[in-house]
């Protein structure tokens, strides 16, 4: 199926959503983002990435508990499905599998 | 956060902004507070895309759309269920806003006269006498406006304008080929920058600098020259002055208050007009004369300055320079004074023209009202399901006036096809303009969206107000009884159409004939079969008494003259004197020769005929008065007794009276004239009396003047048809109310047609058990129509002393007019209820099939 490709900026986004685990909402993902990967991205495209990510079922999110830090807003954790798992496994392996065809390319 | 509020969707809202807050004191531990702040702000408005706004929902989005799907194609229904009435109504409403269309587009066009040129406000023309009433003469002497100029500072430039020759028309010759043209003029070279000419060819600085040199317009260049070049070529004047084409100006626009097709240097005017002088001769007021002010100087003060001026040119002079003052150019278009290159507007007809747009606007406006009110109680059944169903008040006034909205939008687009292809046309044609629509122009842009919404929305929500106003029970029970409610404001608004359309019809008949009045009153000359033909050159002036001659000779032609009268006018008007004169007067003078009176059958009550017209009379001038001359000099007789309109020196015995005569147009009473048969005087036309076949005539005539002027063209024109010209604008006055008549009537039929169809079915079944009962057709009729009759007796009360007083107003611009006679109004009242019985019989002729049992079945 066309749409279960998933964009290089989603499985960014998915990576670091089953890295961070129950701590997986915005802001956490963007300075995960920026701590990891030394890469600057904004949080709204974050929000949105996850949105359309739950669209299609590879994430679902439920809100966690109020801190004191947010002024009293719940925040929203994300967590990958089993779908979501196994897209993105599989496009680690595919890739893999890419990368091992060309070794001596790499050599040189 | 309010603004994120406002689109963000609800479910993510609280997340977002937790995330967002969390940033910021993130930031705030990391970076300034500023900075924090600045970037807080940003990260908001990043929310502001795509992925967030499209997660809004927008409530009950799809039923609603859904419902106005409903309620466009239940409208495209019952339009097209009522295909009569739907095209009744667009036609109807597309007369209306057609002719407030037309209306705008122009009065818009008569006010833009002169307006394209960009100095058009600093600009003045030199006049004196009253301008602003219409009591001027707009034109001063040759070296008035240079005198000015030095010594009102002021003054920037200025430049004086007048024709070729006082004849209407002058010849122009090239390679062989011989024009009449009619609007060749000279002017000093300021006029090309003053009056922003725009050049095709030459430097419009230098162009005129020449005395030889002429300049003319593109489509004179066109005419004469087709695709060639035509500068440098030579064009011959009036057979005896030859100037060098060396520029070609872009046409003058339509809408200026002067035309122009040649133009050479004033400073010609001495050697082109025998008796003038650039620099002396102040009391020839011959000239038109502009002065460009610099920007921002007050008329007055300027005025003021003028008139203050002392000239040095002794004593000997018939006017003062407090005399002298100046009119706006803008202004000039709007009142007519003597002199006026075209006939001016009357600015009343602005006002005039307008309320009788808005008249028709408004009778078909109320036809529309009408008209959907008698086809909506078909729908009463609908509305009631509708509310049964829940639907609430405004949703019922949406969709009809949606309807509206639909009607009025096919009525507005029929509207732009009639008025491009058939009014506009016509309207240009009948006012000599050039309306067009232009699209760019915000104004009309306003005025379509604004007729657009205002119908839609009055008419439509006064149809819901009236059906949705039915209980939803008795509506689908069937009961129709529409009950009194509203039937004022209907008979209110019929009355006024019937008021409107009457008075356009009383008054279209009285203008008509008043018209045909003027047409064939008795003038005291005979205008019919009397043919001009004019001489526009010196050529054919000289040869005038050979051509005479030779047409004399043709059998059908009864006599022949050679004149300078053109109905409407005089030569001019010059002061007199006889003896025992004791105060300064003056008289209109026409030239003529022996035979014209007799040519055009003038009465002579003192003198002989034969002495007059006796061509080998010794005498310089013969004069002949008139008797309204003989009445202001205040003789019994006036044979032989000694007058001059030449100066004092020449007085000579009188030869004879004639009869009052109307020279001029019926606006105005016989003025003192006298006829004077000047010795050997170049005249520039031939009067030709025709008693033979008229085609047959006038084509010898024309070999015998192409025998002796082999170069010329022929030019003629009958005088009976140049006296109707002078009723120009009466006769497009009295077309424009002809064409509102027939528009009003047909309009006002209509509605009636509609009321009486929407009682018709109201009363359906009173009508059915009346039928039963064994009512005659008559009653029928008198049941159907009383209402209506008692409306129009209290409309034509108002009516008359409206169109009486309104009537007289316009007739009060005549010296000769008609009486207003009771008669004709009598009758016209007459047949208008004529009208009414008629379509009422209609109506009842139709109701006479009726089928009892059917209208009683459903109760």
């Amino acid at each position: 199926m066309k749409g279960n490709y998933l964009g290089e900026f989603e499985e960014l986004v998915m990576l670091t959503c089953a890295l961070l685990k129950e701590e997986a909402y915005g802001i956490n993902i963007v300075e995960e983002i920026k701590a990891r990967m030394d890469r600057s991205v904004n949080l709204s495209a974050v929000h949105v990435t996850l949105y359309r990510l739950e669209d299609k079922g590879l994430v679902t999110s439920t809100m966690g508990g109020a801190t004191a830090q947010r002024g009293g807003r719940r925040k929203r954790i994300f967590q990958l499905t089993s779908l979501g798992y196994r897209i993105l496994r599989e496009t680690n392996e595919k890739r893999q599998s890419l990368w091992n065809l060309i070794p001596e390319l790499k050599m040189l | 956060m309010k603004v994120l509020r406002s689109f963000c969707p609800e479910h993510l809202q609280e997340s977002i902004i937790g995330d967002l807050l969390e940033q910021y004191e993130l930031n705030i531990s990391r970076r300034s507070g500023a900075m924090s702040n600045w970037l807080f702000l940003y990260n908001t408005f990043r929310f502001f895309r795509l992925g967030i706004l499209s997660r809004n929902q927008f409530g009950n989005h799809s039923n609603f759309l859904a419902m106005y799907k409903n309620y466009f194609k239940t409208s495209i229904r019952s339009l097209l269920k009522n295909k009569f009435f739907f095209t009744l109504n667009v036609l109807g409403l597309s007369i209306g806003i057609a002719a407030c269309l037309l209306c705008y587009l122009h009065i818009k066009y008569e006010l833009s006269y002169d307006r394209y040129n960009p100095n058009a406000d600093d600009i003045y023309r030199v006049v004196t006498g009253d301008v602003d009433t219409g009591q001027g003469w707009v034109m001063v002497s040759a070296p008035m406006p240079p005198n000015i100029q030095s010594r009102v500072p002021e003054v920037e430039a200025f430049t004086r304008l007048t024709g070729f020759t006082r004849d209407p028309k002058v010849t122009v010759e090239y390679n062989r080929n011989i024009f009449s043209e009619g609007k060749f003029f000279m002017a000093d070279p300021e006029i090309l920058t003053m009056f922003d000419f725009q050049m095709v060819r030459g430097d419009r600085n230098t162009v005129l600098s020449d005395m030889n040199s002429v300049i003319i317009s593109q489509s004179m260049a066109e005419k004469y020259f087709g695709g060639n070049d035509p500068i440098g070529e030579q064009l011959n004047v009036d057979s005896r002055l030859d100037f060098t084409i060396t520029g070609v100006f872009e046409d003058v626009p339509h809408n200026s208050h002067f035309h122009m097709d040649f133009l050479i240097s004033f400073q010609n005017l001495e050697r082109v007009k025998s008796g003038s002088s650039l620099t002396s001769n102040w009391g020839q007021f011959n000239y038109y004369a502009y002065l460009q002010l610099a920007k921002g100087s007050d008329q007055a003060e300027v005025q003021a300055k003028i008139q203050d001026i002392s000239l040095n040119i002794g004593s000997n002079r018939n006017f003062e320079m407090s005399s002298i003052g100046i009119q706006k150019m803008t202004d000039i278009h709007f009142v007519d004074n003597r002199g006026n290159m075209k006939p001016s507007y009357n600015f009343k007809y602005i006002y005039i023209y307008t309320a009788i747009a808005v008249a028709i606007l408004f009778i078909s406006f109320i036809n529309f009202v009408n008209l959907s009110i008698a086809a909506s109680t078909k729908r009463i059944k609908e509305v009631g399901v509708r509310k049964v169903v829940g639907a609430i008040r405004s949703q019922l006034v949406t969709q009809f006036v949606t309807e509206s909205l639909l009607v009025a939008f096919f009525a507005l687009g029929a509207a732009l096809l009639l008025s491009q292809f058939l009014f506009i046309p016509a309207v240009n044609e009948l006012m000599e303009s050039q309306v067009a629509f232009d699209f760019s122009d915000p104004m009309l842009l306003t005025i379509l969206v604004g007729l657009l919404l205002l119908i839609s929305l009055s008419s439509g929500s006064y149809i819901a107000f009236f059906v949705v106003s039915f209980q939803p029970i008795a509506a689908l029970k069937g009961a129709m009884k529409a009950g009194g409610k509203g039937r004022g404001l209907k008979n209110a608004l019929l009355g006024l159409q019937f008021l409107i359309s009457t008075i356009l019809i009383v008054s279209s008949v009285f203008i008509y004939q008043q018209l045909l009045f003027m047409k064939d009153k008795d003038l005291g000359l005979d205008k019919d079969r009397v043919l001009n033909v004019a001489l526009n050159n010196a050529d054919a002036q000289s040869k005038s008494s050979l051509l005479k001659a030779e047409i004399a000779q043709i059998s059908g032609v009864r006599s022949i003259s050679a004149s300078s009268f053109l109905p409407g006018g005089a030569n001019g008007n010059h002061g007199i004197d006889y003896e025992g004169r004791t105060e300064d007067q003056s008289m209109f003078i026409i030239y003529i020769d022996e035979d014209f009176i007799e040519t055009v059958g003038l009465e002579l009550i003192e003198g002989d005929l034969e002495q007059i017209s006796d061509p080998s009379s010794e005498k310089s001038v013969r004069y002949i008065l008139n008797e309204s001359a003989l009445k202001m000099i205040g003789w019994e007789t006036a044979l032989g007794k000694s007058f001059t309109a030449f100066g004092s020196r020449n007085m000579l015995p009188v030869d004879g009276v004639v009869k009052d005569y109307n020279f001029r147009s019926l606006h105005h009473q016989v003025a003192p004239c006298v006829l004077a048969i000047v010795k050997n005087r170049k005249q520039n036309q031939l009067n030709i009396k025709i008693s033979g076949d008229l085609a047959g005539t006038l084509a010898q005539i024309e070999t015998a003047f192409y025998k002796v002027l082999p170069e010329m063209e022929f030019e003629y024109g009958f005088m009976d048809e140049q006296f109707d010209r002078l009723y120009k604008a009466e006769n497009r006055t009295s077309k424009i109310v002809g064409a509102l008549t027939v528009v009003a009537i047909v309009l006002a039929v209509l509605g009636l047609y509609a009321l009486l169809t929407y009682a018709i079915q109201e009363r359906t079944k009173e009508l059915a058990i009346r039928k039963v009962l064994g009512i005659k057709l008559q009653g029928t009729l008198f049941l159907l129509s009383n209402n209506y009759v008692r409306i129009m007796i209290v409309t034509n009360i108002m009516a008359i002393p409206i169109t009486f007083y309104m009537l007289d107003g316009w007739l009060g611009n005549f010296s000769y007019r008609i009486n207003l006679s009771p008669l004709t109004f009598a009758l016209i009242i007459v047949l208008s209820f004529g009208f009414i019985f008629a379509i009422a019989g209609l109506k009842t002729f139709q109701t006479g099939r009726i089928n009892p049992t059917e209208a009683l079945r459903n109760e």
